[in-house]
């Protein structure tokens, strides 16, 4: 066979057309790298129907008027913010009693009862919001809620004396004895006040389950499974020596409420403890995203919460 | 009465099994056993029909390249078909059972001047009571256009129909509706876990090591269980048993080289082949931050030990570095160790000792005002299985398959250990390490049972079930849920079994022919899956865990019903067919709204304990139904196929959308594919694959309300917004270099250009705050792919 003359005698012909073969690849590969396209940002266009009824509304078995505001939800993809809902028809009903809600002329959007009104404990109210037309299809929509307000722990007694607390902390060792009911509350939120004015303590729920974590918006309460019957219970709390003085009233509220209350207080925690509901955070991110529980019906167009509870309260004048 | 039924179906059995073999008893009978294998490396053929042409009864090697057929005494006549081999044909004279080895020759190079037609062994697909059933070679990976330069095997089995990527950036896979943890991928009989390297964009799957890649969608033979959607059964080469043969190929993104040869010529050889990314050294030159390398190497070794016993051990070592924000390294391996042994002409089988092992790490760190917390995430799953499989050739109309199986897991779903540092007036470091989810052990065993039997020349069934005991083992805290909620709790002594699940499969398939070139195919099969998967993307990603079913999470089930026709034109090169399926499932699993992937105070509260995952997750119900219209050709110059398939999936799940129904997120009605390979020339060839489906499903935020002077914002029901479709043409031209007569050394070049339209395909949306208006935002549509050329060296000598 005939050397090729374009190589000395001593190179291997098909070990340079290898090499140089490669060194091309290597080259249009560096190429291929640097010229081609990768990760590309495009603008999506979004089309949704974004109109929710948003209710943030509270009824209680406290006389006093009670409130309802109603809102049109705001639009993420828009920057429409939240507006007012204007000219609903609203009314509240235990099918015994029936409270009408108007709207207040110097504040579109907020609703409240005429005059003084108190729900009862064990009951279930039915809302009724109706003469609304929120997705702006011609058609007037309603929208309704059904809450049962639970049967208010009751307050037996409360006592007071300065003693070491759980901590060997030297203060004012309070127990707030009370009961709780059949159809009485899943949760209860206490607070206490010190001459009216709001206090944080150590609250413990000795008889519960022990689950306590104010941050947890409640104590467990203890569940009355009977019809009938009832749970003697009490609350232990404690306030530092150099608060309380004689003759200081030392106050012990509880809100009593259901699960689905403590639920949506819980998901709303969660969705916005950054302060900011878009997620940043790495553990936001690692989220499926959901919507906080509602009891607006229908679902899916309603948002917010109308919170029925019960209120309970005892106080007592401090003396050494 | 229900003795008397027993006693009725069990002599319609023996009447059904007997009556083809008393009738053929008035002449004699021999068993012609033996194997297939090429002519040119000794390996052994699978799926080859080996057959009669006087009688047209014939059967398929199995996966060892095993056949046995029933003949009569005196002369006979066996035929093959194989595709990318010539076929032939043997006259033999029989005088009692016989074993012969069938050498077959490659099919010769495609000649211009010649209208020779390559055969598609139409005769198998039209007898065999199979449906959803593809079959696939290296040879059909590397006629696609290549991905990044790569033949890749599972993006070749993505574009077939009734299979779809779980996303462009994925190897996962989703059939028909199914998701990507319902699929079994078996590597010469090993379970391989996780089949991705770089985040996605490769399989695991060396093609140089591959030979036989065979689909089952949905209609999964009784010898294999624990998926609900479909079985990957991949086998690799043997090695070649006479010479040394090498391969490879230099790409843009990695390189690959594969080494075979005989130990012993004709009785021992090996082959081992690697594939090596050096990806990330490039990126490390732009981006010190970034790392993205990975290996594969299959090894494996075939000792002929005599004529009735053969001996395989096949291994897989496969290994990804990432770091791009949070580091990653995934660790693959596997290890079969096999013996085939012939106890008499109709009685094959194969013992099987295998290995699987799949771990995870990953690790991240974050620093805040006064705190730093460095973190790593460990998961894995082990197992390892004894089992034994049979074939039972009892006449040429029945071919019974029988076996067991025991297998012994281990899961570990997450451990979570690292440092945590408070920089405060004292600086103090605590290290942590805290069991998220305990570790967990499991003892299955298997049985199954089935037979393909002929009734009559048009009627030929598939019938079989599996029966299989799942056992969660102790040694570990098993919780108590109720309402989803962890009530109780209790360790469970080491190696006492605290949860049982028995199930029993049966799986059912029917052909008709309806002429010499269509068939009516229908089947029924029962599945069960054990082990679960939960994925924080539908795509998988690093957080993915494996775990066992238990009390709380119990086994998937699927019930699929499939009706199909196929029917082949001109000359057996065209092949069209239509198949409906309709699955149904139960105790599916997805998570929760609001369900979290990590919780943040597992990572910030010290000596916490196990937590307890099953709370983020619910069990519902599935169904999906689909029709899958594909019309195929094997001519010699132009090959490839065109396919459309309608399908839907949805799912209803409690505590999910409101306890609706909603679009499961493979959802996908419409995918419309077309591959063509056309050989211009001897020396060159072109390709093109064009895919248009529907887009993903998503759930996106958008709108926001207010409550007490806190913003909180609302998302769409789950799934229910759909991006845009998808599209993609793929191109690819491969130039063989020219070669004189004789030579030894091939190559050829591969130039490829992915996604030629730059279609910008969104794989995801972000939301994000607009800067002008805070109040708004913005979805930005994130595509990983445009037009990307890329060109590899391929060489063999």
């Amino acid at each position: 066979m005939q050397h090729d003359t374009r190589f000395p005698k001593y190179v291997n012909r098909k070990a340079v057309i290898f090499f140089v073969n490669y060194i091309l690849l290597c080259v249009c590969s560096v190429m291929v790298i640097f010229l081609s396209s990768c990760q590309q940002n495009l603008d999506v266009e979004i089309k949704t129907n974004d109109k929710l009824l948003v209710v943030n509304g509270e009824f209680t078995n406290d006389s006093v008027v009670h409130s309802i505001e109603l809102y049109c939800s705001g639009s993420l993809i828009t920057g429409r913010p939240q507006a007012v809902v204007s000219g609903a028809t609203i009314y509240l009903t235990d099918k015994t009693d029936t409270f009408n809600y108007i709207e207040n002329r110097d504040t579109l959007g907020l609703y409240q009862t005429l005059g003084k009104c108190r729900g009862k404990g064990g009951h279930i109210y039915h809302l009724s919001i109706t003469n609304i037309d929120i997705d702006k299809d011609g058609k007037l929509d309603s929208y309704t809620a059904n809450s049962l307000m639970p049967l208010p722990i009751k307050f037996d007694s409360l006592t007071s004396k300065r003693g070491l607390d759980g901590d060997r902390n030297m203060g004012v060792i309070n127990r707030a004895y009370y009961k709780t009911f059949y159809n009485g509350p899943d949760y209860v939120y206490p607070y206490v006040l010190l001459n009216k004015l709001h206090l944080y303590g150590t609250i413990t729920d000795r008889l519960g389950s022990g689950e306590i974590n104010r941050a947890e918006k409640g104590l467990i309460a203890p569940k009355v499974v009977s019809p009938g019957s009832f749970v003697n219970n009490f609350s232990y709390f404690s306030i530092s020596k150099n608060t309380v003085v004689k003759g200081d009233t030392i106050s012990f509220i509880c809100f009593n409420f259901t699960k689905e209350i403590y639920g949506f207080l819980k998901e709303f925690d969660n969705n916005t403890y950054s302060g900011d509901s878009f997620q940043e955070n790495i553990y936001d991110q690692l989220k499926i995203p959901s919507n906080v529980s509602t009891n607006i019906e229908p679902a899916g167009k309603s948002a917010g919460y109308f919170f029925v509870y019960s209120v309970s309260s005892i106080s007592k004048v401090f003396y050494e | 009465m229900k003795a008397k039924t027993m006693r009725q179906t069990l002599l319609i059995l023996i009447f059904l099994f007997t009556i083809p073999s008393t009738y053929s008893q008035s002449l004699r009978t021999y068993s012609i056993n033996g194997y297939v294998q090429d002519k040119e490396s000794g390996e052994r053929l699978i799926g080859c029909y080996v057959f009669d042409p006087e009688k047209s009864r014939g059967i398929l090697t199995n996966s060892f390249g095993y056949f046995n057929i029933t003949a009569n005494e005196g002369n006979n006549k066996i035929a093959t078909h194989y595709l990318g081999y010539n076929d032939q044909s043997i006259s033999l004279i029989i005088i009692n059972d016989t074993t012969i080895i069938i050498k077959l020759t490659p099919a010769q190079p495609f000649k211009l001047d010649e209208v020779s037609i390559i055969s598609s062994g139409f005769e198998a697909k039209l007898s065999r009571p199979q449906t959803g059933l593809l079959n696939l070679n290296s040879k059909d990976v590397k006629r696609l256009p290549s991905f990044l330069g790569e033949s890749d095997v599972m993006r070749a089995i993505q574009v077939l129909p009734g299979i779809q990527a779980a996303n462009e950036r994925s190897t996962g896979i989703s059939v028909r509706g199914g998701s990507i943890d319902q699929n079994l991928f078996l590597l010469d009989d090993a379970p391989v876990f996780q089949i991705s390297h770089m985040m996605g964009f490769f399989s695991v799957f060396n093609n140089d090591a591959v030979k036989d890649i065979k689909v089952y969608k949905g209609d999964i033979p009784a010898n294999y269980g624990g998926r609900l959607s479909s079985l990957i059964d991949i086998r690799t080469k043997d090695g070649n048993l006479q010479n040394v043969a090498v391969s490879g190929g230099v790409g843009i993104i990695c390189s690959n080289l594969s080494v075979e040869g005989p130990i012993v010529k004709n009785r021992v050889s090996f082959i081992v082949s690697g594939k090596y990314s050096y990806l990330g050294l490039l990126y490390k030159r732009i981006e010190s931050n970034v790392d993205l390398t990975f290996y594969d190497l299959n090894c494996k070794l075939n000792a002929v030990i005599n004529n009735n016993n053969r001996i395989y051990i096949s291994s897989y070592n496969g290994n990804d570095n990432s770091k791009i924000g949070m580091n990653a390294n995934y660790h693959n391996n596997t290890l079969s160790m096999r013996w085939n042994h012939i106890y008499n002409p109709k009685l094959f089988s194969n013992v099987s000792l295998i290995y699987s092992n799949y771990r995870y790490t990953t690790s991240y760190s974050t620093e805040t005002n006064n705190n730093s917390l460095n973190y790593s995430w460990n998961s894995g799953i082990q197992q390892i299985t004894l089992k034994a499989e049979y074939n039972y050739y009892l006449n040429s109309n029945n071919t019974i398959d029988f076996g067991a199986s025991t297998t012994y897991k281990n899961f570990m779903p997450g451990k979570l250990e690292g440092n945590k540092t408070v920089i405060d007036n004292i600086t103090k470091s605590e290290p942590f390490s805290n069991r998220v989810v305990d570790e967990q052990r499991v003892q299955e065993y298997a049985m199954y049972i089935s037979n393909q039997q002929k009734i009559t020349e048009k009627l030929s069934f598939k019938y079989g079930i599996r029966a299989s005991l799942y056992q969660d083992m102790g040694g570990h805290w098993v919780y108590k849920l109720i309402n989803h909620q962890v009530v109780d709790s209790v360790y469970e002594a080491k190696n006492k079994t605290y949860a049982n699940f028995f199930s029993l499969e049966p799986r059912i398939g029917i052909n008709y022919r309806t002429s010499n070139n269509s068939a009516i195919k229908a089947s029924y099969s029962y599945t069960t899956q054990q082990d679960q998967l939960i994925m924080k993307t539908n795509g998988g990603g690093p957080l993915d865990v494996w775990f066992p079913s238990d009390n709380n999470i119990k086994p998937q089930k699927s019930s699929q019903y499939s009706l199909g026709y196929v029917h082949y034109m001109l000359n057996n090169l065209l092949e069209a067919s239509i198949d409906g399926y309709y699955k149904h499932m139960t105790d599916i699993i997805d998570y929760k709204d609001g369900a979290s992937f990590l919780e943040s105070s597992s990572v910030y509260t010290i000596n916490k304990t196990s937590y307890n995952f099953e709370e983020q997750l619910r069990a519902g119900n599935g169904y999906s139904y689909g029709t899958e219209l594909m019309l195929k050709s094997d001519f010699n110059k132009l090959n490839g196929f065109i396919s459309y398939t309608y399908a839907r999936s949805f799912r209803k799940i409690p505590d999910i959308n409101h306890g609706q129904t909603y679009l499961s997120p493979f959802d996908k009605p419409h995918a419309f594919d077309v591959f063509l390979n056309y050989n211009a020339t001897k020396r060159m060839s072109i390709s093109a694959n064009f895919r248009c489906q529907s887009g993903q499903v998503t759930t996106i935020p958008f709108y926001v309300i207010e409550m007490w002077g806190k913003a909180l914002s609302g998302y769409s029901n789950r799934n229910e917004y759909r991006l845009p479709s998808y599209q993609r043409l793929d191109l690819s031209l491969t130039i063989k270099n020219k070669e004189h007569p004789g030579q030894y050394y091939h190559s050829e070049w591969n130039f490829s250009i992915t996604n030629v339209l730059n279609h910008a395909n969104i794989q995801y949306v972000n939301f994000v705050s607009s800067k002008e208006n805070p109040n708004i935002i913005n979805a930005k549509g994130v595509s990983m792919l445009g037009i990307i050329p890329s060109v590899s060296y391929h060489f063999n000598f």
